[in-house]
Parts: C-alpha cells; structure tokens; sequence
C-alpha cells in the first residue's frame, strides 16, 4: 500500500523552477511564463480550499502573483521556491479571508459536516475530500492541505506557515486524529442508517 | 506500530512511498486507521486555470518587466542589524557612563553581557528571515520575544535580589526615560533596512524589531544604572525591552491595517 500525498515535490522539478524563477529575477519573459503556467492550478487549488467561490479565488490567484512579482528580489538562488511562493501566496489569502471577513460579517460554521455531494457516494461511503478538510479548524487544515495536496514537506510547511518543524507535526498529528474521530462518527452514523432500514 | 506512529509516516516526506510493513500490518487491525488513510487517498482534482486568466495575469506581469536584483546574502542583513545594536549601545554607555559595571563582578559580568547578547543575536537573526518569504525558523518568531524576555527575567532574578529601594517610581523613571531614547532611533534604522525586504506579518515583526531595539535600551541601562534592587531592573530596565516590543506590536499592526485598506 502507497502512502496517500501529491507527487509534485521531485527534485528535478524544484529544480528547474528554482532556475525559471532566477531567469525571471533577470526579466526572461519566457521564464515568468513557465513559473505562472506550472504553479497557477497549484495555487488556485490552495485558494480553493479557503474560498467559497472560483471567481474569488481566481482574483486571488491575480494578487498572489502581483505580490509575488513585486518580491521576486527576496528570493535568494538556491533557496526552496515553493515554501517562498506559498508564504506569499498564504498571506495574500490571509488578507482576503479578513476582506471578505469585513464585508460580509458572515460566520462560517467548520464544525458541522457540510452536505455530501451525491455523485461520490456511488463508489466510496467516505465524505468528500474537501467536505473532510472543512471539519478542522483552521491552522490544522492548512497544514494538511500543504503536506496533502500541495506535496510539501514538513520543513517547507514550517517554513511556508513561519513556524517550526515540531508545531507542524503536532498540527498534522491533531488534525489526524480528528479525522479518525469523523469518520468513526460518520462510519457509526452509517452502519445504524444501514440497520435501520433492514 | 500505533496510530501516532502513522500520523507520523502521513506528515512525512513519504508521500508516494509504498507504506512499511510494520504499517501494513496496523492497517490491518485498524480500521480508524484504515479509513482515514482512504480518505486522504481519494483523488483531488487539479483545478486547470482559465486561459483568458493566465493571460491577465501573464500581461500584468510581463508589462513593465524589469531585472530585479537579488537581496544580498542573509548575514549581511544580520551584521548590519548588530552593528546599530552595538553602535548605538556604546553611544548610551559613552554618554550615561558605565558605573554598575565597574561595580559588578566578573561572573555577573559574564553573565548580563552573555544574555544580553544572545537574544541580541537571536532577535536579529528572526528579524532577518523576516525579510525573505519562505525562510526557515529555529523558534517561533510569534514567540520569540516573549521567550527573551522570560529568560531574560530569569536570569536577572537570579543574579540580583529584591533590595530596599525608597522610591520604587522616582528612582525608576529616571532610568526607564534614560533608555526609551536609544530605543526609538534603533526603530528606526532598523526599519529602514526591514524595508528592503518583504514583511509579510507586519505585527510579528514590529513585535521583533520593537523588542531588538528596546534591548538596547536595557543594555545601556544595565552597565550603566547602579541601584541593583530586583524588582527595579526587572521593572524599569527590562520595562524598557518590553515597552520597545508592545511598541513594535502595535506599529506593525497599525502598519497592516492601513497597508490593507489601501490595497
């Protein structure tokens, strides 16, 4: 059995966008492409996990690589990009969750399990992926989303979220654990519904 | 193996990798376990970005594209903020005298100048990655100065005991006026090099630059203030330190908030 994670993280890959990203500091247009075609999927998919809806997080996505633009000479060569890419990107979502905070004063419930989607209950009785992830609190999720989705290491996930090795692992350790918890509780819940209708 | 050991492997950098057999035979026992490693093996779909998006976003970019030199090597940054700690920490003892030194012995010498020195060096460093998005951080930079500012507290509770000071705010005003002067233009320049860098959390790095810059200001008072009563260094001398870090605080939070509304 394979570990469950994203399979972005090969060496070879950092590697040739940590020289687009120096080719880039040098303003080759053509290296700015290759970096905003290759992460722009990543990235909104990161948005998503936060934002209701895609024409939010696709303005997101805009912003990030403004900002990411304007402090491209705070990368040194030879440093990971993606922890530097996903610290900027993490703060430009950051100030949008308290924009949106500000002008809607709406409260969103993450305790509660959001409504199953019906069309993945034909193959698997497991809550959707995303459904899942909306049942941690916060700083949990996040760091499950970065080990998870975005296929970052506990190190860059330190880095990224400007904390250490140690509080990651905890925060993923939590998060594990409440998902253990889910989805008894949702296994349990199932197996009674089942009973009750025999 | 147990349930921890496997949120372990799951936090790892083992995504992909075939799971150990220790692990496969948990997963056998388990069926927590089981299901949670299903669930995050459920297939997420990559969101494909909209051409016309990627276009916006690439003429945004590539309209006004010019060569953006690199910052230089983190160590220069983290040289130039001691030397304004050191600089201007001479310029205070050369200007209010160096008297509870020629009182102190030896160890407590050692002592006070080894602590001082040390959270100098490790709010510098923090400061520092402050500056670059993505760096990495030994201890919590959020923490941070909280954690200098207890140990320090520690260390002068042990060094200096509870005395029979008259009057405990006539004779500590002087002292906490004294040092607020060699913190706020510490503030300053240390800003001034924060600013060629990116500070992604205003208030965390106010908090740090405030808590630099008002050791200084403990510094000068330590060599220099002769009353060595407990609770008038931990108050008037360490107050300094921490008045230097709420000020950090706040500015950097301030610095945010209007930074927001006029994006």
């Amino acid at each position: 059995m394979e570990l469950p994670g994203a399979q972005s993280g090969a060496a070879d890959s950092q590697q040739e966008l940590q020289n687009c990203m120096v080719r880039y500091q040098n303003a080759d247009p053509d290296a700015a492409r290759v970096l905003i075609r290759q992460l722009s999927p990543a990235l909104l998919r990161f948005f998503s996990s936060q934002v209701a809806t895609r024409s939010e997080s696709e303005d997101l996505l805009q912003e990030a690589w403004l900002r990411i633009h304007k402090a491209r000479h705070t990368y040194r060569p030879g440093e990971p990009l993606l922890p530097w890419i996903y610290a900027i990107a993490r703060h430009v979502r950051v100030d949008g969750y308290r924009r949106r905070r500000r002008i809607s004063q709406r409260e969103i419930a993450a305790e509660t399990l959001p409504e199953r989607a019906s069309d993945d209950g034909a193959t698997t009785q497991l809550p959707g992926f995303d459904a899942l992830m909306s049942c941690l609190p916060e700083n949990q999720r996040e760091v499950v989303m970065l080990l998870k989705v975005e296929g970052l290491s506990l190190e860059e996930v330190a880095r990224v979220t400007s904390s250490t090795v140690g509080s990651v692992k905890q925060k993923a350790h939590r998060a594990y654990k409440r998902l253990r918890t889910i989805l008894t509780q949702e296994s349990t819940a199932a197996n009674a519904a089942s009973g009750e209708s025999a | 193996m147990n349930c921890s050991d496997l949120d372990l492997l799951l936090a790892g950098p083992a995504a992909g990798r075939t799971l150990p057999a220790a692990a496969d035979s948990h997963l056998r026992t388990c069926p927590r376990c089981r299901a949670l490693i299903a669930a995050l093996d459920q297939s997420i779909p990559v969101d494909s970005v909209k051409t016309e998006a990627i276009t916006a976003i690439e003429q945004r970019l590539l309209e006004n594209l010019a060569p953006a030199r690199a910052l230089p090597a983190k160590k220069l940054f983290f040289a130039a903020f001691l030397l304004i700690f050191v600089a201007l920490m001479a310029v205070g003892i050369a200007h209010l005298g160096a008297f509870a030194w020629a009182e102190l012995g030896l160890g407590r010498r050692i002592m006070i100048s080894t602590s001082l020195g040390a959270s100098a060096a490790l709010l510098g460093y923090s400061l520092v990655q402050q500056m670059f998005p993505g760096s990495r951080h030994r201890i919590s930079p959020a923490l941070l100065p909280v954690v200098t500012f207890v140990c320090l507290t520690l260390i002068l509770a042990a060094l200096f005991e509870v005395g029979h000071s008259g009057h405990f705010i006539r004779e500590g005003m002087p002292c906490f006026e004294a040092g607020i002067p060699y913190a706020i233009p510490a503030a300053i320049l240390f800003w001034l090099i924060l600013r060629r860098g990116v500070v992604l959390s205003p208030w965390v790095t106010g908090g740090l630059c405030g808590a630099l810059a008002g050791l200084i200001g403990v510094s000068v008072l330590e060599i220099h203030c002769t009353n060595f009563d407990l609770r008038h260094i931990l108050v008037w001398h360490l107050g300094v330190g921490v008045s230097g870090a709420l000020a950090g605080l706040f500015a950097g939070w301030l610095g945010g908030v209007i930074s927001r509304k006029r994006a």
